[in-house]
């Protein structure tokens, strides 16, 4: 690979051959259209949760996909479930349902 | 005269068994029962007029079985035939007993073998009017046993798409039943062939089996026979659905004493459990059997499983919670609070604090559109340019940020993050000073009435342009649409509003009818079925969609989720009740006009 001098800084580097995606695997073995999302953010738009909170579905899916799941325990708590997101979806993706699935995950995980 | 053979042995244990059975029950029952609950079932014993009218609802609903007539002819006269047939069986043959032996105390078997002890009643006062009735009702229970057996292999004549799956011992009331009448009306019919004690059936009949042949010792054989089916029927019926048969005059009883049910919720689900007939009516309504989706969450099934024990979350999981089952039930049985009580908890860590972020402002009346209603800015734009035109004014409370009203998390099993919700969206509209609430989205008006204590009016959107309609701020111009209406779930089940989008549409356009069995059918967009895929939500909005009449330009609703599912419709424009009227509303000039018109009334005189 040519050398151009530029560099990647380590801390924001995802090495996903590294990552954990466990729970993206669990969510498509248990909702296959999952793999759907085009991530366009329809959902994080219409978010009733967003309009007065940094919550970001689109963000926390994306996250899931890279494997960073720290936060996702906390971000998660902020979504109202109330199904507006699966109303708008282009690609008729039920957000509400990830998040159950997530929120079962979660508890699964944490007793 | 011989008052007693071995033959009636059967019939007696059975009956016994089945009595006992019963006062056991309804003591249980009574005793489990909170004691205000019972105080409410006192005072309907002791007010004639509402005891008179309690038991004119059992006769109706237990013996004539009217509520089926309006499902199916043909169902309905199948039970009103077996029900009421066997009834008048029963009381005219203990009539007829009483007259011919001028005694009062008769042992229980003797009316029902009167022809056994009997023989050659033909002589005695009366008879032939009393073996006119008897011939009659036979007949009529006959032909219900008929009917009953076709049913097995026509189902759908009788408006049962799916049958209900019967288990062993229901099998063996099931043909016992089937046995019973036939097995009678050959007894009564060999002995008339002897004796010519019958009348219109029984006569001929009797004399063909006498031509060929048979006699006293068939007779015999055929009262054994009868004896029997009944005997084994009567130690069936606890043990099946047949005990609806005992138990649904006490749940109309306790119905009309207006007891509330959710002070005793566990037993009051066994006696609709018990009272439930299996008619299979809930499942032919349930747009779920419709679209041909699986799973098992109609009434029958769970009130199946409730008498079993075998109860799951998953039983509930899979249903829409339309409560067009309920609507539709024969019975009257509320299934929802069970439903609700099965529901998963999950107990599941919310953060919410950001909510004390959102603010309603100020206003005497406030609109809330809701999350669904942010979806259909049309619905809001309308309202608003009604209300303008009727000069009102209308506050929109959540236009900068909404709190959910919670039902979502309800239906999701999460009970704790929808009471927090609820508790915040109370405080903002106290906060607000808002005097009456107009939403445009079902689930929230549902929600704020059923499961919030505001002491403030909530109505819905079309209530609220039929108010403006009937108060005169504003007239609607009839345009040339064709239009149907869709009863969104929420509405027209959860707040009984059927009425009012009716009275709007007629007056602003040539409103049809959809066909009763597409009527009010969810579309699909259920936020309580917690698996449907999107191929299986368009599947069951096409069940309405398919059955609008070709003539129609508009499919009309009132809910934004139902706007939504019905959005992949071609043949029609599907709109919300607010768009479609803000389109024909003009100001009326109410004070002038009628001036004008006394004027000219005037003139005229």
């Amino acid at each position: 690979m040519a050398k151009f001098g530029f560099t990647t800084r380590k801390d924001s580097m995802i090495m996903l051959d590294k990552a954990d995606l466990s729970l993206r695997r669990t969510l498509i073995s248990e909702y296959p259209e999952y793999q759907l999302c085009i991530n366009c953010g329809a959902c994080s738009a219409v978010c009733t949760a967003a309009q007065l909170t940094s919550f970001n579905i689109r963000e926390v899916k994306l996250n899931i996909d890279r494997g960073q799941t720290v936060s996702l325990k906390n971000e998660i708590a902020k979504c109202m479930i109330c199904g507006k997101c699966e109303m708008i979806c282009p690609k008729n993706v039920s957000n509400r349902k990830i998040v159950l699935l997530i929120n079962k995950h979660l508890q699964e995980q944490h007793g | 005269m011989d008052r007693f053979d071995i033959f009636v042995l059967p019939f007696t244990v059975g009956l016994v068994f089945v009595v006992f059975a019963y006062i056991a029950q309804l003591i249980y029952w009574l005793r489990q029962m909170p004691k205000d609950e019972k105080g409410k079932l006192k005072g309907l014993l002791v007010s004639p007029i509402r005891l008179a009218k309690c038991c004119i609802e059992i006769v109706k609903e237990s013996l004539l079985h009217i509520n089926l007539f309006r499902t199916n002819l043909l169902l309905g006269f199948m039970h009103m035939s077996l029900a009421f047939g066997w009834f008048m069986l029963i009381v005219i043959g203990n009539l007829e007993s009483k007259v011919y032996t001028s005694t009062h105390i008769n042992p229980p078997y003797f009316p029902i073998f009167l022809e056994y002890f009997i023989p050659d009643m033909g002589s005695f006062k009366y008879h032939q009017e009393f073996s006119f009735l008897m011939d009659f009702f036979l007949l009529m229970v006959l032909t219900g046993t008929f009917l009953a057996f076709t049913k097995r292999f026509v189902s759908r004549r009788f408006s049962i798409i799916k049958k209900p799956k019967l288990t062993a011992i229901d099998k063996i009331g099931l043909y016992s039943l089937w046995l019973i009448f036939p097995l009678r009306f050959l007894a009564e019919s060999i002995n008339s062939g002897i004796h010519q004690t019958g009348s219109f059936i029984t006569e001929p009949t009797g004399e063909l089996l006498f031509s060929l042949g048979v006699g006293e010792s068939s007779a015999y054989t055929a009262w054994w026979a009868y004896s029997i089916s009944l005997g084994i029927f009567f130690v069936a019926v606890p043990f099946t659905r047949y005990m609806h048969i005992l138990t649904e005059p006490f749940f109309i009883f306790l119905r009309k004493a207006k007891v509330d049910a959710s002070k005793f919720q566990p037993i009051f689900n066994q006696i609709q459990a018990k009272s439930c007939s299996k008619c299979g009516v809930c499942l032919s309504s349930c747009p779920l059997t419709k679209a041909s989706i699986s799973g098992k969450p109609q009434p029958i099934y769970l009130l199946d499983a409730l008498k079993r024990g075998s109860l799951s979350p998953e039983m509930v999981e899979s249903c829409l919670n339309c409560r067009r089952c309920e609507e539709s039930c024969p019975v009257g049985i509320t299934i929802e609070p069970l439903r609700m009580s099965l529901k998963k908890q999950i107990e599941h860590e919310t953060d919410f604090g950001y909510t004390s972020l959102a603010e309603y402002p100020k206003a005497k009346v406030g609109y809330f559109s809701g999350c669904m209603g942010k979806l259909t800015p049309a619905t809001t734009k309308s309202l608003e340019k009604i209300t303008e035109t009727a000069g009102e004014k209308l506050v929109h409370l959540d236009k900068d940020g909404g709190i959910c009203c919670g039902r979502p998390q309800k239906l999701a099993g999460q009970l704790a993050a929808s009471q927090e919700l609820m508790a915040k969206n109370t405080a903002l509209f106290r906060e607000s000073g808002v005097e009456m609430i107009v939403t445009s989205c079902p689930i929230c008006l549902k929600t704020f009435r059923d499961d919030y204590q505001l002491s403030i009016p909530v109505i819905h959107h079309t209530e609220y342009i039929n108010r403006l309609i009937k108060n005169e701020r504003i007239a609607l111009n009839k345009s040339d649409a064709i239009t149907v209406y869709h009863d969104p779930c929420e509405l027209a089940r959860g707040c009984g509003i059927t009425k009012e989008p009716r009275y709007i549409l007629k007056k602003s356009s040539t409103f049809t009818e959809l066909p009763k069995e597409a009527r009010g059918m969810c579309c699909g967009n259920s936020m309580a079925h917690s698996s449907l895929s999107y191929n299986q939500k368009a599947d069951i909005a096409s069940l309405t969609l398919n059955s609008i009449p070709s003539n129609v330009s508009h499919l009309i609703t009132s809910c934004p989720a139902c706007s939504k599912a019905f959005k992949v419709a071609d043949k029609v424009t599907v709109e919300d009740i607010a768009v479609f009227t803000a389109r024909h509303a003009y100001k009326p000039t109410p004070i002038l006009e009628k001036q004008h018109y006394k004027v000219s009334e005037t003139a005229t005189r």
